[in-house]
């Protein structure tokens, strides 16, 4: 019997840092041993350009308009490590239906049967923002994606992206559908920003499973066009990567979200406002959570571990 | 590329097999294109409507008796149910037996397509079983649920456990294809993974796939020679036959665009052999793919017996037509799967085949391999001149303006009336099984000759009838508004 694909979907906020740290992520399980393919979801299509020397590849819709038909085969790239970089694509700005795009070039992978025939351990669906229609919640169907990681900052808008993705884990988790690992949380330099992060998983029942902190060290690797495992591979941004990958190859278990709804999520992010003012104005933080929901349970990271990065 | 029945969806023929819609050129130049894989398509700047695959899909599974059918789609997509409908029950009756297969449209509106219909489609689902107690329910996905990436699959899944019977999302969204025959493939991949069940034993039955079982008796009648009863799909099918169609000795389609992605799943999930013979469409035809199930079941020297005695009574008076038939000059078209088996039989009775218009084209079939019809025809020396056109008609009736033939022929009746409307002699091959056999030969040739020796009909509805089309499109190319291939 074949053995069985991890199938990751990372999603986050459009500029979060979601590609990098997808790109890294995939870097770091390449140097593990295993045979990953990076599929962008994203109409921008430069999910892998890290892992590419900075190319973009031909995408799989932009070679479906041309050619009319596409063996999936052909718009697999190899990049950094023989990880298989896949493109999407989509329409450009303003036109057309990216959710389509999405869901047109899945099924034709599936359909073909490539993930299989490829012998892969792991395919991680790198996803533009927050589940705004059934095309960007294709990957975490029934059958495809069953893990489900959201890249997010200690930023409102970020934050809300992530309410909205663990309201469409919600809808299709009792179908089959893929359930939430954690959340990475980017860019996190300061502390009252970890508490953030780390608040509002309390509040919806999930864990973070890395803290990444902003890093020049990415962006000299970025300019590179490369991964941070790839330029810096001993540098402590790369350590974090590491970390972080080996964390998602471990995983086993991921939940059911319990997202907050309109109301609370606005009332949790005010709170959080009063106390981020608190701080600037006296340094003396109050405490911000919103008023107690029955959270489901779940596992959390060991105290010692969620130190890494800060 | 092998079939994958691990999805409710499947590739449309035009990613699966690299098939075409536009082309117009010679048949030597398309087989021997399609045989190195360098057969591009030509889109047209300018087109007329076609068919869509997803009336083509649901269509077929509304053939099997005692099912429902749940077009989740605005209303407009079911306008095909009263129709679909009536054809069904015509057959039925036409057969003797009875069907409650239902059709039903669940009228997506604004709001179902802003929010996402998933949940009252649940509940139509479950109120069509309360309702009518179907056998199977079959999902049909539209253009609206394409594009919103409405998840009927999850609905499938979560009702599975609560309806008692086969249920199955159909991937036939309008825009996925230009080809409706995409349809017939879809419509087999919901009975390959909901209806089909593994094997138990090897029955004395084949598989016989067809559109609307004509000959049924006539078919009965000669498989009984060879200890075989064909079980014909779907029209007047019952989920209970469909569910043994892996336990068949072979699979046999009248037409090769229909029976391609049926066969070679069956034959590749469950080994029944899938016969992949020229069709048996005129004397060359018939011999051939009777000669090949005879082989395939073990039964060839019945075959041969057979074959010996209707040749005996059907040859002298086919020889006799011949005479009559010679030198008539036809244009045609018709879907690939009989364009290139008719021009065959064509120029076996002594008939010219002066253009031959197939509606789409697949290069190759299921199994990787150029249809044999194409190959048959090469070798025998054909190199008669082609398109391949989407049921555009303006590019017919140029065509057929610019030929003047003596006869056209199609299998689409629309297209004969527009024929007969500028004046040329058209006869209308709806029944596949017109021309199947030494009887049909006859059958066909017969009507060849009623049809051009009796010619008030178009004369006078031509003279009444005035054509949308200018003396400036007559005067172009029939393939002027193609673009270059892609």
């Amino acid at each position: 019997m074949a053995k069985k694909i991890k199938q990751i979907a990372i999603y986050g906020k459009g500029g979060i840092g979601k590609s990098t740290t997808t790109s890294n992520i995939s870097a770091a399980l390449s140097t593990m041993g295993y045979k990953v393919m990076q599929f962008g979801c994203d109409p921008k299509s430069d999910s892998t350009n890290t892992l590419r020397g900075g190319d973009y590849i031909p995408t799989v819709l932009d070679t479906l308009r041309e050619k009319g038909r596409v063996d999936a085969r052909d718009v697999i790239f190899p990049g950094f490590n023989d990880i298989y970089c896949v493109e999407a694509g989509g329409p450009a700005p303003g036109v057309g239906c990216a959710g389509r795009g999405i869901i047109t070039a899945v099924t034709l992978f599936r359909q073909q049967k490539v993930f299989e025939e490829l012998d892969l351990d792991y395919v991680i669906y790198d996803v533009l923002g927050d589940v705004v229609c059934g095309g960007f919640a294709m990957p975490i169907r029934e059958g495809i994606a069953e893990h489900v990681f959201t890249v997010s900052s200690a930023d409102f808008m970020s934050i809300y992206a992530a309410n909205n993705l663990f309201k469409g884990i919600e809808k299709y988790s009792n179908t089959g559908g893929a359930l939430l690992g954690g959340i990475i949380a980017n860019s996190i330099n300061q502390p009252y920003a970890q508490e953030i992060v780390d608040d509002f998983a309390k509040q919806t029942g999930t864990q973070v499973v890395s803290y990444v902190p902003r890093s020049v060290t990415v962006t000299q690797s970025e300019l590179q066009g490369k991964t941070t495992i790839e330029a810096f591979p001993d540098s402590a941004q790369a350590k974090v990567y590491t970390d972080l990958a080996q964390r998602i190859a471990n995983h086993t278990d991921s939940i059911t979200p319990a997202p907050l709804d309109g109301p609370a999520l606005r009332n949790w992010a005010s709170k959080w406002a009063d106390n981020l003012l608190a701080i600037e104005q006296s340094g003396t933080p109050i405490s911000a959570s919103v008023p107690a929901t029955p959270l489901p349970t779940t596992s959390s990271i060991p105290a010692s571990e969620k130190a890494v990065a800060v | 590329m092998s079939i994958n029945l691990n999805e409710s969806s499947v590739g449309t023929r035009e990613n699966r097999l690299g098939s075409i819609t536009g082309y117009s050129g010679r048949l030597s130049d398309l087989v021997e294109r399609s045989h190195c894989g360098t057969l591009g398509n030509h889109e047209r700047c300018f087109s007329q409507s076609s068919t869509c695959n997803s009336s083509c899909g649901l269509s077929q599974l509304a053939g099997i008796r005692d099912v429902a059918v749940i077009n989740h789609a605005p209303s407009g997509c079911t306008a095909v149910a009263p129709g679909i409908a009536t054809l069904d029950r015509q057959m039925a009756t036409k057969r003797g037996v009875t069907t409650d297969t239902v059709f039903i449209g669940t009228d997506m509106d604004e709001q179902d397509t802003v929010f996402g219909a998933t949940g009252p489609l649940k509940d139509i689902v479950r109120e069509i079983y309360r309702r009518y107690h179907p056998r199977a329910i079959f999902i049909g996905a539209s253009c609206v649920t394409g594009i919103i990436g409405e998840d009927i699959d999850s609905v499938v899944d979560d009702l599975r456990d609560e309806i008692p019977v086969p249920l199955a999302a159909i991937h036939c969204e309008g825009f996925r294809s230009r080809i409706w025959a995409s349809g017939f493939d879809v419509a087999d991949q919901a009975v390959m993974t909901s209806l089909v069940k593994p094997p138990k034993q090897r029955s004395n039955k084949v598989n016989f796939k067809n559109f609307f079982e004509s000959a049924r008796d006539e078919i009965i009648d000669i498989f009984s020679n060879f200890d075989v009863e064909p079980t014909f799909l779907y029209v007047n099918s019952t989920v209970d036959e469909l569910e043994h169609l892996s336990e068949a000795q072979a699979t046999i389609s009248i037409c090769g665009t229909l029976g391609t992605y049926l066969g070679n799943a069956l034959e590749e999930h469950y080994g029944v052999p899938y016969i992949r013979t020229i069709n048996p469409l005129g004397v060359t035809g018939f011999e051939t793919w009777l000669r090949e199930i005879g082989k395939v079941i073990g039964k060839s020297d019945k075959v041969e017996a057979y074959i010996a005695q209707e040749r005996a009574k059907y040859l002298p008076q086919i020889e006799k037509l011949k005479g009559e038939l010679e030198g008539i000059r036809v244009v045609l078209g018709m879907g690939p799967g009989y364009t290139f088996e008719v021009t065959r039989v064509l120029e076996e009775l002594g008939m010219e085949v002066v253009w031959a218009a197939a509606w789409h084209f697949d290069p190759n079939y299921d199994n990787g391999a150029v249809p044999p019809s194409m190959d048959h025809l090469l070798k025998n020396g054909s190199d008669f001149k082609l398109s391949i056109t989407d049921q555009q008609n303006y590019e017919i009736l140029n065509i057929l303006d610019h030929y003047q033939p003596d006869i056209y022929l199609s299998r689409h009746p629309g297209t004969t009336v527009w024929a007969i409307k500028q004046g040329v002699p058209a006869l209308c091959v709806t029944d596949e099984y017109m021309i199947f056999g030494y009887r049909g030969v006859l059958r066909f040739g017969n009507s060849v000759l009623d049809t051009i020796r009796n010619r008030s009909f178009e004369k006078n509805l031509a003279a009444r009838s005035e054509l949308p089309y200018t003396d400036w499109w007559y005067q172009q190319d029939a393939d002027a508004l193609m673009k270059e291939e892609l």
